[in-house]
Formats: C-alpha cells, sequence, structure tokens
C-alpha cells in the first residue's frame, strides 16, 4: 500500500514527511503508529534529516559559550553521537523487540528508534534559539561573572536536555504500546531501549567529549585521550575518592539498599508514565 | 466559550484593536481559518510597534537625550527579536499540549500577544511617564517598569492561552512552561540591550551578564546613590 508521502514526489513526499514529524508530538501521536508499522525509505530520512537540523542546531548553542569554534564542532558531534548510537545498538535493539514479542522486524525497530531520537531533536532543537541567545549573553570564559555563567548555562542546558528527554519517552512510550502486539510488550521493549541507549550513549558521549567546553581548556574537536578510558570507569573513580573514608560495612549497607528498591521495583506497577483512556482499553 | 466568528467590517489596527480587547475569537478565526490572515497580521504587528514605541518613549523621558530616540528602538526591537527566538519552541509547546496548529497561525497567534500586551504597555505609559518625571531613583523606575512590564505580558499571554484552547489545547503544563522561558526572555533582553533607562557612554553594554545579576548590581548601587541623594544615573549607571 502507498504512504501518503509517495503520493507527492520524492522532493515533496520527503517535505511532507518531515513536516508530518512535529504531529507526532501531540498527545495522539499524530502519523507516529502508521510509520512505525510501515517504515518507508522517505520516512527513515526524514527522521535522519530532522535528528541531524535539530541535534546540530541544539549542539551548536551547547558549545557557543566557550568559542563559535567549538560551537562548530558540537554541532557537528551531537548528530553523531545519537547516529552512533542507533548504529551500536541497531542490532541488539531489533533482536530485544522481537524476543520480547513486539512483533516489531528491524526495518521497523529502526524507524521506532529513529522516530524517538527525532522527538528529542525537535524538541531541543526548537529551543536552541533561546538557549544560544542566552550564551550569546552571558559573560564568557575569562571575563567577570564567567564561572557563574559557566554554572548556570551547564545547569540550564542540562535541564533541556532532561526536559526533552522526558518527554520525548513520555509521548513515544504510548505509540510504542499501541503499535506493539500487546501494550505490555511494547512497555518491555521501550525499556530495553532505553537501558540499552542510555548504556551506550553515555559512553559514545564520554568518548566524544568535550560537549561544554570547560573554560581553561583548549578548545578540540576530541580530547586527546578520548579513547583511554571509560564513563563508567571514570564514575567509579569520582565515587570512590569521594568516599575515601568511607568504611566498608557502609558500601555493603548500600548495596543492600539497593538490591531491595530493584526488588520491589520489579514487583510494582510503573505508573511514571500515564497513558490515555484509549491506552488503557488495551489488554 | 465565545463562538469564533470573522472580524466584522474592513480589517484594520482599529478593529484588531477592538477585537482583541473584546472579542479575542475574532483575531483567532481569521488567523486560523479567515481569508484576511495577512492584513489582520499587518494590523497586529502596526499596533505592536505603536504601544512598544509609546512605552519605549516614556522610558526615555526619563533620561532624556540618546534615549529618546534609543530606549523604544531597544524595546521594540528587543521584543520582536525575543519573539522570534521563542517561536519555534512555542510551535513544538502546543503541539506537546496538544493543539493543532499551523505555524503561520501561531506565528499571528504570538504577533497578536506581543500587540495585546503592546496595548496595555501603551495604557500604562502615562503612569510610567508622570514617575519617570517625579523621580530620580534608577531602582523605583527599574522596578516600576518591570511590574509594568511583567502586568501586561501576562495578561498578553492570556490571549496566546485563550487561542491555543480554541485550536486544541488540552494539558497546558507545557504552554505554561514556555510563558516562564519568554518572560524571561524578555527580561534577559532588557539586560543585554541595556540601557534602557539610565545612561551610559556607550549605546549597547560591552560588559555581559545575567539580568538577575545585573538588577542586584543596579539595585544596590541606586539604593547607596539615594541615600548619598546622588544625581540622576549620569554616573555610568546603567
Amino acid at each position: 500500500m502507498k504512504s501518503p508521502e509517495d503520493e507527492c514526489g520524492r522532493v515533496g513526499g520527503l517535505v511532507a514527511a518531515v513536516l508530518a514529524l512535529p504531529g507526532m508530538l501531540r498527545p495522539g501521536g499524530g502519523e507516529a503508529g502508521k510509520w512505525i508499522e510501515g517504515p518507508t525509505w522517505k520516512r527513515v530520512v526524514a527522521c535522519l534529516v530532522v535528528v541531524v537540523m535539530g541535534a546540530a542546531a541544539f549542539g551548536y548553542s551547547l558549545g557557543l559559550w566557550r568559542a563559535g569554534l567549538m560551537g562548530g564542532y558540537v554541532a557537528v558531534k551531537l548528530p553523531l553521537l545519537v547516529l552512533l548510537t542507533v548504529v551500536t545498538n541497531g542490532l541488539l535493539n531489533g533482536l530485544l523487540a522481537q524476543l520480547l514479542g513486539s512483533g516489531f522486524g528491524f526495518r521497523q525497530t529502526v524507524q521506532a528508534q529513529l522516530m524517538s531520537f527525532a522527538l528529542f531533536a525537535l524538541i531541543t532543537g526548537a529551543l536552541s534559539p533561546v538557549t544560544a541567545a542566552m550564551a550569546w549573553c552571558a559573560p564568557g570564559p575569562g571575563e567577570q561573572g564567567g564561572q557563574q555563567a559557566y554554572q548556570i548555562i551547564l545547569l540550564t542546558q542540562t535541564l533541556v536536555i532532561a526536559y526533552a528527554g522526558v518527554t520525548s519517552c513520555r509521548r513515544f512510550l504510548p505509540l510504542l504500546e499501541r503499535a506493539a502486539e500487546t501494550a505490555a510488550a511494547g512497555r518491555r521493549v521501550f525499556f530495553a531501549w532505553l537501558a540499552g541507549n542510555l548504556f551506550v550513549g553515555a559512553q559514545l558521549s564520554w568518548n566524544l567529549r568535550p560537549f561544554f567546553g570547560q573554560p581553561g581548556r583548549p578548545v578540540e574537536f576530541l580530547r586527546a585521550d578520548w579513547n583511554r578510558s571509560s564513563f563508567y570507569e571514570a564514575i567509579w573513580r569520582n565515587v570512590a575518592s569521594l568516599a575515601g573514608g568511607v568504611d566498608a560495612g557502609v558500601w555493603w549497607a548500600l548495596v543492600g539498599f539497593g538490591g531491595l528498591v530493584l526488588a520491589s521495583l520489579r514487583n510494582a506497577r510503573v505508573t511514571s508514565f500515564p497513558l490515555t483512556e484509549t491506552d488503557n482499553e488495551k489488554p | 466559550m465565545e463562538p469564533l466568528e470573522p472580524v466584522p467590517g474592513p480589517i484594520g489596527p482599529g478593529s484588531v484593536v477592538e477585537a482583541l480587547l473584546k472579542k479575542p475569537g475574532q483575531v483567532v478565526y481569521e488567523l486560523s481559518a479567515g481569508k484576511s490572515a495577512g492584513r489582520v497580521v499587518a494590523a497586529i504587528l502596526v499596533v505592536a510597534l505603536a504601544g512598544l514605541v509609546a512605552f519605549g518613549l516614556a522610558a526615555g523621558s526619563f533620561s532624556g537625550g540618546v534615549q529618546w530616540w534609543a530606549a523604544p528602538v531597544k524595546i521594540t526591537v528587543g521584543t520582536l527579536f525575543a519573539a522570534l527566538i521563542c517561536l519555534p519552541s512555542l510551535y513544538i509547546f502546543v503541539s506537546l499540549s496538544g493543539a493543532n496548529i499551523r505555524f503561520g497561525a501561531l506565528a499571528g497567534l504570538l504577533a497578536g500577544t506581543v500587540a495585546l500586551s503592546a496595548l496595555l504597555l501603551a495604557g500604562l505609559t502615562p503612569v510610567v511617564w508622570v514617575f519617570s518625571q517625579s523621580t530620580e531613583s534608577l531602582g523605583f523606575m527599574g522596578t516600576l517598569m518591570v511590574l509594568a512590564w511583567l502586568t501586561a505580558l501576562l495578561a498578553g499571554l492570556g490571549f496566546l492561552r485563550k487561542g491555543a484552547r480554541w485550536m486544541g489545547l488540552t494539558r497546558g503544563f507545557h504552554l505554561h512552561l514556555w510563558t516562564l522561558m519568554f518572560l524571561v526572555v524578555t527580561l534577559q533582553m532588557s539586560c543585554a540591550l541595556r540601557p534602557i533607562l539610565g545612561t551610559s557612554v556607550d549605546l549597547l553594554p560591552k560588559e555581559k551578564r545575567f539580568f538577575l545579576g545585573h538588577w542586584a548590581k543596579v539595585l544596590g548601587e541606586s539604593a547607596q546613590s539615594d541615600t548619598e541623594g546622588g544625581e540622576r544615573s549620569t554616573r555610568g549607571v546603567e
């Protein structure tokens, strides 16, 4: 069956597909269900276009405070981070989707993954004029108030990323639940993808650092030691240095407490992502 | 809710002002489904420019001199620039709130919001002018201007909320978040384009600051100057 974009010619269809993406942010999800069920090249390319444009615009505003060149570097690196995450986890996510009973094939998995990142890129890209203006108005590195500006910008950008991440996830979960064979399978696949993408994405972002660009450090595309440590080693080192004087018994108590929390979460119903009325009707 | 209907009679700044104040549904109708959207937007922009310039003149009258023209230009350009950079996020945020609005219609709604705010600012202009001629305290005038600005903008944003609700908005959270962001952006513009009230050797600042830090500095200096019986802002206070 022909998709609506196929009736508009090659370029027109692509433009129509790109313009359909913001509609998926609405509570109903717009055309999202049809897109996941019937992926086409135009829909995949439309998602890629939005991911690259949105992430590049936001990436530029991320690095802009440090220097214009840094903004340019991050405008390249942020879309690269998203695409590398999709590619690295592509096979695993496709397998998990089938294993967890969603009924999605590999093409549908790629389409769904790209759609979720496109929603994220739409939100961050739309906010990028504001974040860029903020970076432009703030005292620069080395100027009076520069250190305070660095902290404010870091906090604001983190809040923007968190808001975009949470919002796009909240929009995407019901879509996946509707498109999957059962709502429960859709939910399982969503959290499996989320965990995998967070795990790999954190490491890739560590490899591709710097993004904000610390004042006092040189502007560079990649750090010289970009491939000499992992994100998780760095976290471990930081935690170990922070808790250097803490007794071993406290560590074991923390591990035990964490285990209890995980066990209780396993039995708890997931209520943090409210479904719409129609979603609740699904078996 | 008021029914959506076209603006009666010929469309111009006068009819748009009346519609914005009394029947905002008419403006929303023209922007979303009417045949005269272009003329409505043009009239809205005329109203917005007139209101902002009037308010800017009142602000400029505090210091006089260069500020007679610099303050209206800065207030007008700053407000329109703030609206322009916040427009893409507004489109995304109203979509997240459930509204189904074309980008063009939404741009018109935002222009209407600025116009209604500008109208209220124009209404406050005589009040601001009276105070600008009565006091020499930069801190007091700055506080008064910010209060007037927030009052007018929040009232103007009511039009945006109504318009978005007419176009299907169901959840207000994201729009409230955007409103907060827009307020912060406009306030930061007032700092980025300073001085607007006081005077300075330079037309635009050389030192970049966040508005909260700037206000704390100006209010502190103004309070000190008030207790010392200092002269109005000619000492380089921005």
